[in-house]
């Protein structure tokens, strides 16, 4: 019986069939390292495409004078990344970046972002190695974010600025693009749709969206929350926030942790400083998990070993048993908020555990964690 | 009682490479695809010999299609999460392999979106560990594809 050998036949011999299922799965970066695993893998995978997005209309509004504009909307994917070494795991490097594949078989280009910022980095690139090696160093996604970039229209970049978040879901055939502007409106565009349609039936102004679970959820000034499924059909997901001593607060933020849905509400802080100025942390925040069953947000007073980064484009969490350089049970805000003025004197740290907001001494200390690129890159 | 008989003497034999033989009944025979062929193609009263597949791995074929056939939707999802949890790393691969010989198409979906997800956010070193496959590359070919999938940061060489 020669069967004996041939019982075990090893994975790369694995039919074609199984090899493309099993990477047509995978995460741009996890296909990218698939196919370097060995020369039949190579071989059977052609090289994937960062994903390509449909262009979508212009403008979002209807209710002005914009109707008669050309152009469209281009939808830009903007990534947090960590890097680590291979053999070691304490060590990590995030990054922001938007990632684009200029032709078919092009080299993948990053175009850096200052973390937790809405701005380019364009000071410091003489300190960044020329390319990132995908062999050498473990690439991850952290998460993702998305904006609108208007593209041939006659209108100011400024005009597209009243769109604060965006989010897509794309399941197999389905694409869908939610958007929520400045005035809390909140807009939803199905691939193949001429318009985009408003969502507006029994919702207030909204303050903030997040996509969970495949579902996108919308949050009022209230804490009322709703889901959006792709048919556009709106439903309570949990009711309104009993009334607080902040009231309602100064805005939401939705944040996926470990697979769950929390929502931050952010207060304004009344302390004032001994000579009688005031606005140095003007934020605070409290805590609230998504109970679905009971369709209500339920207070949490802790993060555990989670820390929060409130990106402008995609609030998100890591653990700091794997960042161990984030101080835990935190909020980093964004950096938008320093360029904004909302924070005089240093880069504030929102600590969980005794609702304290400590200032970093100065934005360099925590760009410690971001810049300079470590050595090891 | 006639059903009864006229079933058991439909009933397909398939014998594993480690010398079982198993009595399926058509249903389940037909949705392992080779086996649907090979039924076509000979008398259906010959045992059918699968040199790729060993007695685990049939049972547990079968336990799956046997198990799927479950009600509910969310009912077919619980069994399936369970189906792949109770399969070890080594079972797994081995699995997989004999459902790609077998050409079970509901597990063909089923498994590879498993290994998707445990393969996830991994190293190239992992990967090969996972898979034990040796790197076989050539130095030059290795350069080509680091090259290849090398990420260029913008704005660096500018200048």
């Amino acid at each position: 019986m020669s069967f004996r050998n041939k019982f075990k036949p090893p994975w790369s011999s694995l039919c074609i069939d199984i090899l493309l299922n099993i990477s047509n799965r995978l995460e741009f970066i996890d296909h990218l390292r698939f196919r370097s695993v060995c020369s039949s893998f190579h071989a059977v995978n052609p090289l994937p495409l960062h994903p390509m997005f449909p262009l979508l209309p212009f403008p979002i509004k209807l209710n002005n004078n914009h109707d008669n504009l050309e152009g469209h909307f281009s939808l830009i994917e903007v990534t947090t990344l960590n890097i680590q070494p291979l053999k070691s795991n304490n060590k990590c490097w995030l990054i922001k970046v938007e990632a684009s594949q200029e032709e078919v078989g092009g080299k993948v280009h990053l175009k850096m972002l200052n973390q937790l910022s809405s701005y380019y980095l364009d000071d410091y690139l003489k300190e960044l190695p020329e390319s990132l090696d995908l062999l050498r160093n473990r690439v991850s996604f952290v998460s993702k974010g998305y904006y609108l970039k208007q593209e041939e229209t006659s209108l100011d970049e400024e005009d597209n600025q009243d769109i604060q978040r965006v989010f897509v879901s794309s399941m197999e055939d389905d694409f869908v693009v939610m958007t929520m502007h400045s005035n809390g409106k909140i807009s939803v565009w199905r691939k193949g749709d001429e318009k985009w349609t408003h969502i507006d039936n029994g919702l207030g102004q909204c303050e903030d969206i997040v996509l969970h679970k495949g579902k996108f959820y919308a949050v009022d000034k209230t804490g009322l929350t709703v889901t959006v499924d792709k048919e556009f059909n709106v439903t309570k997901v949990a009711s309104s926030l009993p009334r607080s001593k902040h009231d309602y607060g100064y805005g939401k933020v939705l944040v996926e942790i470990e697979g769950e849905l929390y929502l931050l509400l952010k207060y304004r802080k009344r302390n004032v400083k001994k000579d009688g100025s005031s606005g140095i942390f003007p934020y605070g925040f409290e805590g609230y998990k998504l109970n679905e069953e009971k369709l209500k947000w339920v207070r949490i007073y802790k993060l555990k070993d989670v820390v929060l980064f409130l990106d402008p484009h995609c609030a998100f969490s890591i653990s700091s048993k794997n960042f161990p350089t984030y101080k835990k049970n935190s909020i980093y805000v964004s950096f938008d908020e320093l360029y904004y003025g909302n924070f005089v004197g240093g880069y504030p740290l929102f600590d969980m555990r005794d609702c304290s907001t400590k200032t970093l001494s100065s934005v360099r200390s925590i760009f410690v964690n971001f810049w300079p690129p470590p050595k090891w890159i | 009682m006639a059903e009864k008989a006229s079933e058991s003497s439909n009933s397909i034999s398939l014998n594993t490479v480690d010398g079982k033989i198993f009595k399926v009944s058509p249903t389940i025979a037909n949705q392992m695809q080779t086996i649907q062929s090979l039924i076509k193609a000979y008398d259906s009263s010959r045992v059918i010999s699968l040199p790729h597949v060993n007695a685990f791995h049939l049972s547990k074929i079968i336990e799956y299609l046997e198990g799927k056939s479950a009600t509910t939707v969310s009912a077919v999802k619980e069994f399936e999460a369970q189906f792949m949890k109770d399969l070890s790393l080594k079972q797994l691969k081995g699995l997989l392999i004999a459902v790609g010989y077998l050409k079970v198409n509901e597990l063909l979906e089923l498994m590879p979106k498993t290994v998707a997800k445990l393969i996830e956010n991994k190293s190239v070193e992992f990967l090969r560990k996972f898979f034990g496959i040796v790197n076989d590359f050539t130095p030059s070919e290795e350069a080509k594809i680091r090259e290849e999938i090398a990420w260029a940061f913008d704005g660096v060489d500018e200048d």
